[in-house]
């Protein structure tokens, strides 16, 4: 790298008539040079009358110097980005030797075990697995259609004025921290689900189907799957509306110019194209969705059962660790089981990340190739 | 100008350096950490002992009773407060501490029964309690609670279990006297801090639980004592050893304290649950002392600080405006006295301490 810049550099000096910058770019990476300021004063004189040796000197020298900031700016970067590795080794490394303990007595069962009981020193992961699932699925089956109607309708059918604001509002509420929504959870969603939507459910479905019964708590998977979709729609709508805004206009001039009416061009044409940026946006969702912490924590009820119904409480990954990490500290076993749980939930981010990568990029090979973002 | 901010960067970190350095030769620089139940009383504790004893600087903190006492083991800080004692495990894996009680709590039990009349007095027993907490029993006219309360009239609805989802040292205390009155809790869940619940839901920190049993109809829960006083909430009289039902009050605490410490049997550390073994009219069966873990390993300098700090929280910290305030009943010293002074003299050998008067 560094000796392809040289030849470029070489190159540069070899026209005479190209002036060398009289301070290097970059020159504030460079290391102080004794003479520095004598380089500093003769830039100065150049403008007047400078000698045709003193103008080489100083071509060379400022020569050097760009090199040599260069070469500290390159590895500045490389620093960087080895750092990242680092850091992802780091991470991987020590929860592993961390959890050792636990992987070693567990093996593999440590999946599907559902016990979890310290005090015995049994730890099996099955409930929380299940719980995590549970509460991503109904985030996401609450939130991808209202995200995608949202976005649908900002992009083709929202008047002008509506859409800079709206906008600008899914925006902000992707930032907000999650704790706030906890909160709205429990003084809103909770209060809701447990004096209308879960009696109406066990009153009507619930009748026929126990999924659907159970006794109305308020908290549970339900009203923290749904809060948890509330914070996952803005991610999945604003990744879907730019995907629709990238849709070229010829696409759709010529869907209109085939006949089709605007709900046929936005069902027929625009939809279809964006579904590799509705799946990367969907994936996006999932991750936050599936390590979501202080929401969950406050909503669900904390209580280690299998759900058999959409009343029921649960307990997830993350909000174990949150719950009871500074105590299992006090004994290994426990703790390293704690961390393996941890582990497994950042294999199952990493898996989703990159098979929805793969997915993503399989589905733009075949149509709209480069006109569409993904997650 | 680069000259100029690297040599001003080079002092500030010259700077910093040295006031580090300055910290760490103050001996009267003290951490406290643990227990979140503990956490309100350190707070006033701290603030009182800073203004009467210049110089000294203590920092406090809320991290669970667990962390509380693997970090005094280990060093990281100086005390490390637990709302359990010591059991056998924990002294073989820690064997330099040491526990000191300091104050006195307890766990009382708190309900939302739809249709009950506000004020009825209610009574439960330890296997009864269990039942509940087991989902053996699921309604609350149920034979069991209405024999225990004839008086009461008990709608046909649901009990919703409610219980603590972080570790806590108010479930130790709570699964402590189910252990010790149900040989079926005893035997399939045991005493912890963090138990492995059969059902119900949990919630991070007392004042969660406070909050899902008022909001939930047919809830019931535990508490200490400091929530009770704040919320004004009705606890049920929990029946002790000797068969009378008692409510959980600054009076019954202390009674149970007392009991203990005259109680020739119980041992000389503390290192003993006071759940449910005591008898008495009053006693209640669900307190227990709070304890501040020290390691003998501590440096001198600092551990001389810290026995300054002990004796300072076991006599004028004693005080009412600080206990009872914040949800605790004072030590009752007369039969502490002897049995302290061999504590601290372990941690600190060769000192005398007296402790004249308590709360």
């Amino acid at each position: 790298m560094a000796a392809h810049e040289h030849e470029q550099g070489d190159s540069l000096l070899a026209h005479g008539d190209h002036r060398p910058p009289a301070v290097a770019p970059l020159s504030f990476l460079a290391p102080d040079l004794p003479d520095n300021d004598e380089a500093q004063g003769s830039a100065s004189d150049l403008s007047s009358s400078a000698s045709e040796s003193d103008l080489k000197r100083l071509r060379r020298k400022s020569h050097v110097q760009v090199l040599r900031s260069e070469r500290i700016f390159h590895l500045t970067l490389r620093l960087g980005g080895l750092f990242i590795l680092l850091l992802f080794a780091t991470v991987l490394g020590v929860s592993l030797v961390e959890a050792w303990p636990s992987i070693e007595k567990f093996g593999w069962s440590f999946l599907w075990t559902s016990t979890w009981n310290p005090h015995r020193h049994i730890f099996g992961a099955w409930t929380y697995l299940v719980g995590t699932f549970w509460v991503t699925g109904i985030a996401l089956v609450f939130a991808i259609p209202i995200a995608i109607l949202s976005a649908l309708f900002l992009s083709d059918y929202a008047p002008k004025w509506l859409v800079g604001g709206v906008s600008t509002l899914m925006e902000m509420l992707a930032g907000i921290p999650s704790i706030v929504f906890g909160a709205f959870g429990i003084i809103f969603v909770v209060p809701l689900m447990r004096d209308h939507v879960e009696p109406y459910l066990a009153n009507t479905l619930g009748h026929h189907f126990d999924f659907f019964a159970g006794d109305s708590m308020g908290y549970g998977i339900l009203s923290a799957g749904l809060v948890v979709g509330i914070m996952v729609i803005p991610l999945v709508a604003t990744v879907t509306r730019d995907s629709l805004v990238m849709i070229p206009r010829e696409t759709v001039e010529a869907a209109y110019a085939l006949g089709s009416t605007k709900a046929e061009m936005v069902y027929f044409v625009k939809l279809p194209a964006v579904v590799p940026g509705i799946i990367g946006s969907v994936i996006l969702g999932f991750g936050r969705a599936l390590g979501e912490t202080m929401a969950v924590l406050l909503l669900i009820g904390n209580q280690a059962s299998v759900p058999s119904s959409i009343q029921d409480v649960g307990y997830t990954i993350s909000s174990l660790l949150a719950n009871t990490f500074t105590y299992a500290v006090i004994d290994p076993l426990f703790s390293a089981a704690e961390i393996e749980l941890g582990l497994i939930l950042l294999v199952i981010s990493l898996v989703v990340n990159t098979l929805g990568r793969e997915l993503l990029l399989k589905l733009m090979g075949g149509r709209l190739a480069g006109s569409v973002g993904g997650g | 100008m680069k000259f100029v901010t690297r040599y001003a960067g080079a002092a500030a970190l010259a700077g910093l350096v040295a006031m580090a350095g300055v910290g760490q030769a103050q001996a009267a620089d003290m951490s406290i950490s643990g227990s979140s139940m503990l956490f309100p009383l350190e707070q006033v504790w701290s603030q009182a002992y800073m203004k009467s004893h210049p110089g000294t600087h203590i920092s406090v903190a809320s991290t669970g009773s667990g962390f509380g006492i693997s970090n005094a083991a280990n060093g990281n800080i100086t005390i490390g407060a637990s709302d359990a004692y010591l059991t056998r495990d924990l002294k073989k894996r820690y064997p330099s501490l040491v526990s000191i009680p300091v104050a006195f709590e307890d766990t009382q039990v708190i309900y939302n029964i739809p249709g009950l009349a506000k004020g009825t007095a209610l009574r439960i027993d330890g296997p009864t309690l269990a039942r509940i907490y087991m989902g053996k029993i699921r309604f609350w006219d149920d034979k069991g609670l209405r024999d225990l309360n004839p008086d009461a009239t008990f709608p046909h609805s649901r009990i919703k279990v409610i219980h603590r989802a972080d570790a806590s040292g108010t479930t130790f205390v709570f699964t402590d006297y189910l252990a010790q009155t149900s040989k079926a809790w005893n035997d399939e869940i045991g005493r912890d801090l963090s138990p492995a619940w059969p059902i119900g839901s949990g919630y991070n920190g007392s004042d969660a639980v406070v909050a899902a049993v008022l909001a939930t109809p047919g809830a019931i829960g535990y508490v200490g004592l400091g929530w009770i006083n704040e919320y004004h909430l009705d606890s049920m009289a929990l029946k002790n050893r000797d068969g009378y039902f008692v409510k959980g009050s600054v009076d019954t605490i202390r009674a149970a304290g007392k009991a203990a410490l005259h109680d020739p049997t119980f041992p000389d550390d503390f290192n003993q649950s006071m759940v449910w073994k005591l008898h008495g009219k009053d006693v209640y069966p669900d307190a227990n002392f709070e304890f501040w873990m020290v390691s003998t390993a501590l440096p001198g300098s600092t551990m001389k600080e810290v026995k300054k700090l002990i004796i300072w929280s076991l006599t004028k910290g004693q005080n009412e405006k600080y206990t009872v305030k914040t949800g605790f009943a004072p030590l009752p010293f007369t039969p502490l006295k002897s049995r302290l002074n061999k504590i601290l003299n372990h941690i600190l050998p060769g000192n005398t301490v007296n402790i004249e008067s308590g709360g």
